[in-house]
């Protein structure tokens, strides 16, 4: 073993996900994603003696994650603790670090939300306390907006281009029985294009869902995970970056078109491997566009080219760069931060070779991705079948 | 909405906002200009900056035709604009005053003020020269 304290998946849990699940609480739709993962991975919960789970509450203290320790091995060794360390592949990469420096020994992360998003119908990401940018109708769309409708006025992006990606993300979704989407397709590109426009250039099935749900996964070190009952799955390598705080100032398209080179260069380097060898791909997928830009991100395709190299089957189940399989954002689920597990989730299944119809044949490395252009940073992590 | 009460950092710009002027900050130590305002210049961390008054002439830089409301009430189909001024910052606004496939990225633009839902006079932009 080359390093016994490499970071290790060994268990995951989704709960159910649906637009709506009536009478339950997120606290504990939240613990049942702990205890499913931990079940799941085979360890008993007086054993976890990390924790980056979102306490939802009531009881405890709001927000402040050390509120778990009773449940666990108490006190904790390590606890993350903004809401964004909580989920996906930043609480992933931020748990994986404390584990190998041997700050704890193993590490629930977890998350997930019950009941409407706002009362009042507000859009994500309108209405945010932003000074700047609230008070002229700002929206997660719209902002991821501007920059897709820059991208499409420097390289001629078209929206046949953004639709097909949405299409092909949401027939994903309409063949997994776990999708919230479920048997609502298939789409076709006019499909996509004939919904109606949220935010230009976006229509409505290139906007990510909104749904109700929570999930959970369980990491260790590779020294244990030998001796648990899930086929190992190592976190090889990963980066981050953060252009600005999110949402507040304009997301340019000239300073956005490299977010993520540099984590994606960190990335490889650690792990050791090239983007060409990734075998399934968990972009994130808050929208069409942002699926295109990251292909470019990652190299595979030149600046400007990501259009036309995600628009032409690549990124089918078939396909060089099978992307999204389990549906994504778009029509598997959103479910609040802990949307950006799922991806993670997806990815851990996919190297556990567990997924069935969808499953990619001998899947060995895959990519896991979260936030982009329009929120001005990225978190993006390489998972390795061990 | 509630009414708006600016901070007493950014009040010096929704003041400028109610007399019509845009009113941007600029460092004194490094002589760049920046924005959103923050308590030190993005550039060189010197707190030592001022609000300068700006012709509020620049670009779209890009934009969204917005359909789907923001919050309840909100006029709908609206377009929310990212706008490059001439001193070399970004801001979002509206643009206003433009019919939606007169639209350019690109396009020359100055500022007009207008009422805003919250009591404040905001900047927006139309097609100028």
């Amino acid at each position: 073993m080359k390093n016994p304290r490499q970071a290790t998946v060994v268990g995951l849990y989704v709960s159910q996900l649906a637009r709506s699940l009536p009478g339950r609480r997120s606290h504990e739709l939240i613990i049942e994603a702990v205890l499913g993962a931990l079940a799941d991975a085979g360890v008993d919960p007086k054993t976890v003696d990390g924790a980056a789970i979102e306490w939802a509450g009531p009881g405890g203290v709001p927000g402040e994650v050390g509120s778990w320790a009773p449940y666990f091995r108490q006190p904790l060794a390590w606890t993350s603790e903004h809401f964004m360390d909580l989920a996906g592949a930043r609480g992933l990469l931020k748990a994986a670090a404390a584990i190998e420096m041997g700050l704890c020994d193993t590490v629930v992360l977890g998350g997930g939300r019950a009941g409407p998003w706002a009362e009042d119908g507000t859009a994500v990401g309108a209405a945010m306390n932003l000074e700047f940018a609230d008070v002229f109708g700002s929206s997660t769309m719209a902002q991821f907006g501007t920059v897709a409708q820059r991208h499409m006025f420097e390289f001629g992006t078209t929206a046949e281009q953004m639709a097909a990606v949405a299409a092909t993300i949401r027939n994903h979704g309409h063949v997994n029985p776990e999708a919230a989407l479920y048997g609502a397709g298939p789409y076709t590109v006019a499909d996509i294009l004939a919904s109606p426009i949220i935010a230009s250039p976006f229509h409505r099935l290139e906007c990510c869902l909104i749904q109700e749900g929570a999930c959970a996964i369980v990491l260790t070190t590779a020294e244990r995970a030998r001796d648990l009952r899930q086929q190992p799955v190592h976190v090889l390598g990963g980066g981050m970056e953060f252009f600005r705080g999110a949402y507040a100032n304009p997301p340019l398209y000239r300073d956005m078109r490299h977010l993520g080179k540099d984590a994606a260069r960190r990335a490889f380097a650690r792990a050791g491997v090239g983007a060409r060898d990734i075998d399934v791909f968990n972009l994130y997928d808050a929208v069409s566009f942002e699926v295109i830009r990251q292909f470019e991100m990652l190299g595979l395709c030149a600046e400007g080219e990501g259009g036309a190299f995600a628009a032409d089957g690549r990124i089918t189940l078939g396909g060089e760069c099978p992307t999204n399989l389990d549906g994504g954002l778009l029509s598997h689920a959103w479910i609040g931060t802990a949307q950006l597990t799922l991806k993670v989730i997806e990815g851990v299944r996919q190297l556990r070779r567990d997924c069935g119809p969808r499953q990619v044949e001998n899947a060995e490395l895959t990519l896991v991705t979260n936030a982009g252009s329009g929120a001005q940073h990225i978190e993006l992590a390489i998972l390795g079948r061990g | 909405m509630n009414a708006f009460t600016a901070s007493d950092m950014t009040r010096p710009f929704w003041d400028g906002c109610r007399e019509h002027q845009l009113r941007l900050p600029r460092c004194n130590d490094c002589g760049r200009w920046f924005f959103a305002p923050e308590i030190a210049c993005i550039h060189c961390f010197s707190q030592n900056w001022q609000w300068l008054d700006s012709p509020g002439r620049g670009s779209l830089y890009s934009y969204s035709v917005v359909h789907r409301a923001p919050v309840p009430g909100h006029a709908v189909p609206f377009v929310f604009a990212v706008i490059e001024l001439d001193e070399g910052v970004s801001l979002f606004s509206n643009l206003v005053q433009c019919d939606f496939d007169a639209i350019a990225i690109g396009m020359r633009v100055e500022v007009v003020f207008e009422d805003g839902p919250d009591g404040r006079t905001l900047p927006r932009f139309k097609p100028g020269r």
